[in-house]
């Protein structure tokens, strides 16, 4: 009878909804949805820009993030030969043995 | 019922929500997917169709176009394992090793039972992971394939003339047509009984509270504690959908779930429950009402068990089974014999 009253336009769908909690977007995906380009990506550029402008040639990163690390020792990197030393601070150890 | 061969029925299915979950248009990250991933719902529409399993190549950037050395292809052998075979004859099992700074897409082939290519999907995106150039590849081909399912009234030609939008290629116009065609012709017996009811009627008194496309009489209720979803966040949500008639006391929930979670942003879920549940904070309850489900659906839901019906009503043209609860079937079979 419902089923019918629905054809018979006597009837109609009714949701309940009710938010029971909120999982926060990982990093990468935030970035995507607030930054344009990626947040990551502008802070690449900074550094690149300082370095080349500030002519230096040691590199202190404190809570380095993977992603910048990989492009100032990535092969397509020009400026990886300016910089005679890199030291990393982070709480992460082995995110710092991993990438040195 | 058919949905279990389109994309985004196979999607539905997979979630156990006809009502809520759709095939969402942007594979963001493996982990904030629900439901099948878009490369095994593509294998399960070729088998579904009778199709040879399709066929996926990675290609590594900077490479533009594919080459020997640079090529290998996935031929899905099932849900769980790979065979890989490369393209200069070698062959590994298990997935390549991952370059840390490569960038890959991925392109797909389509396969008659014969193998003969049927269409060729080859977005031009690039991803850092081969898993995700796969999985978006494999959407965007689901996504091109449902435009048409969604709508059985498009021509084959305007679906045909929209591939290029998609990266698509389509080589064997005859046969990709008599895939889309059938399917076409066996949804229209479902098209046929769509209410087209608009919401005018439902909201006549109060057309004030029609806040979202779609959605009428909409009631948020409980204090707002301030945390709400936003794009790209996963909400859970618990819901249930009733078919209500108007006036009566009578009510029946054709689907509910407890724990169901979502992303926002990619078109997860039917177009106004995003817009309500954006609207909503953690520890808040929502009602409304809406007309905008097809009765496809709505049969689908209403139930496991399954009878025949044969009316030639206006709205009801042909035989088709339909799987619906005891107490619904009851009550349909009364009114049959009236």
């Amino acid at each position: 009878m419902v089923l019918y009253s629905y054809f018979a336009e006597a009837c109609c769908v009714e949701y309940e909804i009710s938010l029971t909690k909120v999982a926060e977007p990982p990093e990468e995906r935030m970035e995507q949805a607030l930054f344009s380009p990626p947040l990551s990506k502008q802070r690449v550029e900074f550094a690149v820009q300082h370095i080349l402008e500030s002519h230096a040639t040691t590199l202190v990163r404190l809570a380095f993030s993977t992603y910048f690390l990989l492009l100032v020792r990535g092969p397509s990197c020009e400026f990886e030969v300016l910089l005679h030393c890199s030291l990393i601070l982070d709480v992460d150890l082995e995110a710092c043995w991993k990438h040195c | 019922m058919l949905l279990g061969k389109t994309p985004g029925g196979i999607y539905k299915l997979s979630r156990e929500a006809l009502l809520t979950a759709e095939l969402p248009s942007r594979f963001t990250t493996r982990v904030n997917w629900r439901g099948s991933l878009p490369r095994d719902i593509l294998c399960m529409f070729c088998r579904q169709h009778h199709l040879s399993e399709p066929l996926f190549s990675i290609i590594s950037h900077p490479l533009k176009i594919p080459t020997e050395s640079s090529k290998s292809c996935f031929k899905a052998a099932g849900l769980g394992t790979d065979v890989i075979e490369c393209a200069n004859g070698a062959s590994v099992n298990g997935c390549p090793k991952q370059s840390d700074s490569g960038m890959f897409k991925c392109e797909i082939k389509l396969l008659s039972r014969c193998a003969e290519v049927i269409l060729l999907c080859s977005p031009e995106d690039c991803y850092k992971k081969q898993n995700d150039a796969i999985q978006n590849a494999s959407l965007k081909l689901l996504s091109w394939l449902n435009k048409y399912f969604n709508s059985v009234t498009a021509p084959f030609e305007r679906l045909y003339e929209t591939a290029g939008n998609f990266g698509i290629h389509v080589f064997s116009k005859n046969l990709f047509r008599e895939i889309v065609i059938g399917q076409s012709i066996q949804n229209g017996h479902l098209y046929a009984m769509q209410c087209n009811k608009s919401l005018e009627p439902m909201c006549a008194n109060s057309l004030q509270d029609m806040l979202v496309n779609g959605v009428c009489s909409l009631k948020i209720e409980g204090p707002d504690s301030g945390v709400c979803p936003c794009n790209g966040s996963l909400p859970c949500i618990s819901y249930s959908v009733s078919l209500v008639v108007e006036g009566e006391n009578m009510k029946e929930v054709i689907e509910s779930c407890n724990e169901f979670e979502f992303e926002i942003g990619v078109g997860a879920v039917i177009s106004f429950i995003e817009e309500v549940v954006m609207q909503m904070s953690v520890g808040q309850y929502a009602y409304f009402n809406t007309n905008l489900l097809t009765s496809d659906l709505i049969f689908a839901s209403a139930g496991d068990s399954a009878i025949m019906l044969s009316l030639s009503s206006s709205e009801l043209l042909s035989p088709v089974t339909l799987p619906l609860s005891t107490h619904t079937c009851t009550l349909f079979c009364k009114w049959l014999n009236c």
